[in-house]
């Protein structure tokens, strides 16, 4: 097995994990995106390292501390972050009821967002982000490469974490 | 410096996959395994370019000699033209010795016959 190949095994074991651990530090769906992105990269290049044992506790700890590392670098522009307040942080609350809520909010706000971008990154965007097609999906729908959905992605993502963090 | 055992990142991690309201986003394996083909190629594009630097290094080692040897025959060519030189010069004082020995003989010659016709 090739070392693409077992990485994409590790993310479909815990890729949903690893997102529930980035978006936890982060609680931002773009930035979550970008964490889990980072710790699957740095797990691919450090897996020439591992040690093969409880692959779930190795990649739980890469995505804490790139967690860590983004609260860190994110208090260190408002204050010097303390072990203490980030330790704060991994406190895990209780299930709260309006979960479905806040879900529900955060996708009509990403709808929304999409959707003022002009085109053709709004269409896009939508199909992207909201309805969440792959980038091969989109470029077969519309009869186009791949590489061009993928750049258009890559420009619609910088547009909306800027309406994201402004809004 | 934070370290985790391995038993609290489990029940940590156990515990946040609960907790955390929006679900991953279906294309986002799609997204990451893309960024780590393109991490691969950017690698693989280094290792190439290392490979072109060092192959450059060696040609450049290897003219640098070739010149270098060069020089040094150009230099053992300035040897072999000085010792022609030497020999030239040689063979001046030897033309020189064995000119001066004829007309040495010759003097002696016409100076004996000059003796014998005035007898």
């Amino acid at each position: 097995m090739s070392s693409e190949e077992y990485l994409a095994e590790l993310f479909d074991r815990y890729g949903s994990l690893v997102w529930a651990i980035c978006y936890k530090f982060t609680n931002d769906y773009f930035e979550a995106q970008d964490l889990t992105q980072d710790t699957f990269l740095s797990a691919f290049s450090h897996l020439a390292s591992f040690d093969g044992e409880n692959e779930r506790a190795w990649i739980c700890r890469i995505a804490t501390n790139k967690g860590l590392d983004y609260v860190r670098r994110a208090q260190r522009r408002i204050e010097p972050a303390d072990e203490t307040s980030l330790l704060a942080l991994l406190e895990v609350g209780k299930t709260s009821v309006e979960d479905e809520v806040i879900e529900q909010d955060m996708r009509q706000r990403l709808y929304e967002a999409c959707c003022s971008l002009h085109p053709p990154y709004d269409s896009v965007a939508v199909d992207y982000f909201c309805k969440e097609m792959t980038a091969a999906e989109i470029a077969s729908a519309r009869n186009k490469k791949e590489k061009t959905i993928q750049t258009q992605i890559y420009r619609a993502r910088a547009m909306l974490r800027k309406i994201w963090k402004g809004a | 410096m934070i370290r985790f055992s391995e038993e609290w990142l489990t029940q940590f991690s156990g515990r946040v996959a609960k907790e955390v309201p929006v679900p991953m986003p279906a294309n986002l394996k799609e997204s990451v395994m893309w960024a780590v083909r393109q991490r691969q190629r950017v690698s693989e594009g280094q290792k190439r370019l290392y490979y072109r630097i060092r192959i450059c290094a060696a040609a450049c080692l290897a003219l640098a000699l070739l010149m270098g040897t060069a020089i040094g025959v150009e230099g053992s060519d300035f040897q072999a033209g000085k010792n022609d030189a030497w020999i030239l010069e040689v063979h001046d004082t030897m033309d020189g010795f064995i000119g001066r020995l004829n007309t040495g003989f010759n003097n002696l010659v016409s100076e004996k016959d000059s003796s014998r016709n005035g007898r």
